[in-house]
């Protein structure tokens, strides 16, 4: 029943590329459509990214501190302290 | 950890009403995270497949409209968007009460994440509608009160991420971005009815629950897969941001370093393996 619904609309992929003068509108609003969505993926990934980097500097400053700690070492203990606070939320 | 001021206003609450609160405020963050991590990846390719599928039908397979030719193949992703829209607010609203109710904070996590989603959906029913304008109305914008209400909705949507945005958890602005949340919500109503109540250039609704649509199926049937793959594909999205929003809160935990640290390792061993792909 649905099958017999779904023909191609078009007899060539230039009428469908003009969409009946057409065309513009309906390319320019779902190019923007899908260059918005990839658009927001792209940001999303880019803080996931972002998160683990910041996560690395971290990792790596907690590191060297750790291996100083038998020698109280003033200088990195500031360091850690000014990279880490204690709330690190937004 | 911050251990937020004591109320000296109110007399202290019993230990099995901290203990409630206390379970609820951390209750869930772990859970969810672990729980809907592995949903994002199906829920995300099902989405795209049905996306693709409602795409090719809608543009190259439905009949034309009578009256508007082939212009009105732009509903099948601005009805979508427009929905979208509306339903992640109303989510906004619900995980607002959630927020102030019981503080839980998943919640605002989940909050945070659904928020620019939603803009985004309200910017992209703002714009394919605009553009829809033109060839069927003759002009790009006009300020009818279903195109208002929604462009309000796009400001309250700003206003909530900023606020969101403003402070850390369980801040201050983030109780005044769930409260924006909630009194918001009265305006979804204002978009729904305003195509009755205000005289709009705006078509009233084609779809309904209660009657039958105003077009054949041949024509809104695309509609369908196209509605469920933008919900799906948000919510893997919102899945998937609220994800990185909560291992940046946390960070506390050694849960979440160990998480963080198991994925910096997956990173770097696909790295090597492009590096060690690429000389060949």
């Amino acid at each position: 029943m649905i099958m017999s619904m779904i023909n191609p609309a078009f007899d060539s992929w230039q009428a469908f590329w003009r969409m009946g003068h057409h065309g513009p509108y309906v390319w320019a609003a779902w190019g923007a459509s899908v260059l918005l969505i990839l658009l927001l993926i792209w940001w999303m990934r880019r803080q996931r990214q972002h998160l683990l980097r910041q996560f690395q500097q971290q990792q790596r400053l907690r590191q060297r501190t750790a291996k100083d700690r038998p020698i109280s070492n003033p200088v990195t203990a500031e360091a850690t302290a000014a990279a880490s606070p204690p709330d690190e939320a937004s | 950890m911050t251990v937020p001021a004591p109320d000296s206003s109110r007399s202290r609450p019993s230990w099995h009403e901290r203990l409630w609160a206390g379970f609820l405020k951390t209750a869930g963050a772990r859970e969810y995270f672990r729980i809907f991590g592995p949903w994002i990846r199906p829920m995300g390719m099902l989405a795209l497949t049905l996306l693709v599928l409602g795409m090719v039908w809608g543009l190259g397979f439905a009949p034309p409209d009578y009256l508007q030719g082939n212009s009105y193949r732009i509903m099948f992703i601005h009805v979508p968007a427009a929905m979208l829209a509306q339903s992640a607010y109303l989510g906004l609203a619900v995980l607002g009460v959630i927020l102030l109710v019981w503080k839980l904070k998943t919640a605002e996590y989940v909050a945070r994440a659904l928020a620019p989603v939603g803009l985004v959906a309200c910017i992209l029913a703002l714009i394919t509608g605009s553009i829809w304008g033109r060839p069927t109305w003759g002009t790009y914008w006009v300020w009818d009160a279903r195109i208002t209400s929604m462009l309000i909705l796009a400001f309250l949507y700003a206003g909530v991420i900023g606020l969101y945005a403003a402070g850390d958890n369980r801040s201050q602005t983030a109780k005044a971005a769930a409260l924006l949340s909630i009194i918001g919500a009265i305006n979804i109503p204002i978009i729904k009815y305003s195509v009755e109540w205000w005289n709009t250039l705006h078509q009233g609704a084609t779809f309904t629950l209660t009657a039958a649509p105003k077009m054949p199926p041949s024509m809104y049937l695309p509609l369908i897969p196209m509605v469920l793959g933008l919900y799906l594909g948000a919510a893997a999205l919102v899945i998937y941001y609220s994800r990185t929003l909560l291992l940046q809160g946390e960070q506390r935990h050694r849960w979440a370093r160990q998480h963080l640290q198991q994925q910096l390792q997956q990173q770097q061993r696909q790295q090597q393996r492009q590096q060690d792909a690429s000389p060949q």
